[in-house]
């Protein structure tokens, strides 16, 4: 009896074990169709800073909210901004395109966000118009591979531009993997 | 028949052993957010802070510290080494909080450009989101990701004392993400399983006040009894009063 309940404990630590080794440390090739990351690239057009009309909500990340406005960051792309005044009826003013912009802060009158590997300052001018403050390189805030280890993910191709960032997405047959 | 159960009681703690391992080399990919003060909130994936005088940055190695000018442009003071790789920053009252794979540090920030390390509170993950509210922290830690089931737990630890943080209490909730408290209301996002309010007036032991399905909830601003919540559909706009989420609006993603 005894032993049967130690036999019993180790199959099953050991199954435990390998199931977290298995499905985390050895990739297998060809992957098929999974859960993976896919490189988003930079093309030049988005590349500048710029405020929009309102645009659709998309992939909403994370959201921040300044006095009566909500803003509402598009991952990857940048940050829309409703006037919130009332909650029950978020008007939609506009949408500030930065590539890369996963996070926003404001103190004062600035905003604080990330474009590219870009830590940047604009004067938000009451929503109107944005002027760049100032400009200042984040090194290791731009990633060649996902932030992610143990998940298949599309190689990155420089031809296609610049990466700015990952998107999990359903991949079929990646070929990296870390 | 000591024996037996003392056999049982190693197994089960290989069991935790194991799955303790397991969470160590999940990795995760968590955006939630929690509130912050006066100027917004900041977020558990952010890579900046944002405090009136100064901007503090962390990168893989590094913690940046940037004096604001008084325009809003900002220039580099500071540069502290980190030992580990940090994930997450945000600001509360003098203090900012880093997020690393298995540790919240937690430094004073009093002389701006110059943060003092107070103390280092160990984690079992890393992706996890903190509110903090007074001299309490609310931490989620999800381990679904390694499916072992019925290990995601929300932690509330006591930073009275920086340089002590002392875990008031471990409770069980399903899939938790970001988090927001206000007054004496903790709101948990649990992704497909809704949203979960606490009563948290007894930090030693936290009542479930309700439960909110048939939505998707990542993450969670609350601003006295107004509700921002954000998942897979979107951006809706609540009112939680007398135990009732009342849903005022809704911004629709991806269209």
């Amino acid at each position: 009896m005894k032993t049967k309940i130690i036999k019993l404990s180790l199959i099953i630590i050991w199954l435990l074990l390998i199931s977290c080794f298995v499905e985390y440390g050895t990739p297998e090739f060809p992957a098929g169709i999974v859960e993976g990351y896919k490189p988003v690239y930079l093309t030049g057009a988005e590349a500048e800073i710029k405020w929009k009309s309102p645009q659709p909500l998309d992939k909403p990340g994370k959201i921040y909210v300044f006095q009566n406005y909500l803003l509402v960051n598009e991952r990857l792309k940048g940050v829309h901004v409703y006037n919130n005044t009332n909650p029950g009826e978020p008007i939609s003013i506009g949408f500030l395109q930065v590539a890369g912009c996963t996070d926003m802060a404001i103190q004062g009158d600035v905003l604080y966000v990330n474009h590219i590997a870009d830590l940047v300052a604009l004067k938000i001018n009451n929503f109107q118009s944005f002027a760049e403050l100032s400009r200042i390189q984040q090194k290791d805030w731009i990633n060649q591979f996902p932030e992610e280890t143990d998940v298949y993910f599309e190689c990155v191709d420089p031809s296609k531009g610049t990466v700015v960032g990952w998107e999990l997405v359903t991949l079929h047959n990646p070929t990296c993997y870390r | 028949m000591r024996t037996h159960i003392n056999r049982k009681l190693r197994a089960g703690l290989f069991i935790v052993l194991s799955a303790i391992l397991c969470s160590c080399i999940t990795s995760c990919s968590d955006d939630g957010s929690e509130i912050g003060q006066a100027s917004g909130k900041a977020g558990s994936m952010a890579r900046f802070a944002t405090t009136p005088n100064y901007v503090y940055t962390v990168d893989n190695q590094s913690l940046y510290v940037y004096q604001r000018a008084s325009d809003g442009s900002l220039q580099k003071v500071n540069e502290r080494k980190l030992f580990t790789q940090v994930e997450t920053i945000f600001y509360y009252e003098e203090k900012i909080f880093l997020g690393s794979r298995n540790a919240v540090f937690i430094y004073d920030v009093n002389n701006g450009a110059n943060p003092v390390l107070l103390s280092e509170y160990k984690h079992i993950l890393s992706c996890d989101p903190v509110v903090v509210k007074d001299t309490l922290a609310f931490a989620t830690f999800r381990l679904s990701d390694c499916r072992l089931q019925g290990i995601d737990l929300l932690e509330v630890i006591n930073i009275k004392d920086l340089q002590n943080p002392v875990s008031l209490g471990l409770y069980a909730v399903p899939t938790p993400y970001g988090l927001a408290v206000s007054d004496n209301n903790l709101f948990v996002c649990l992704g497909n399983n809704g949203l979960r309010v606490f009563d948290v007036s007894n930090p030693r032991n936290l009542s479930i006040k309700s439960n909110h399905l048939g939505f998707h909830a990542y993450d969670v601003i609350a601003n006295n009894d107004k509700l921002i919540i954000t998942g897979n559909t979107g951006i809706q706009q609540h009112v939680y009063a007398n135990n009732q989420l009342n849903l005022i609006s809704t911004l629709s993603s991806g269209l």
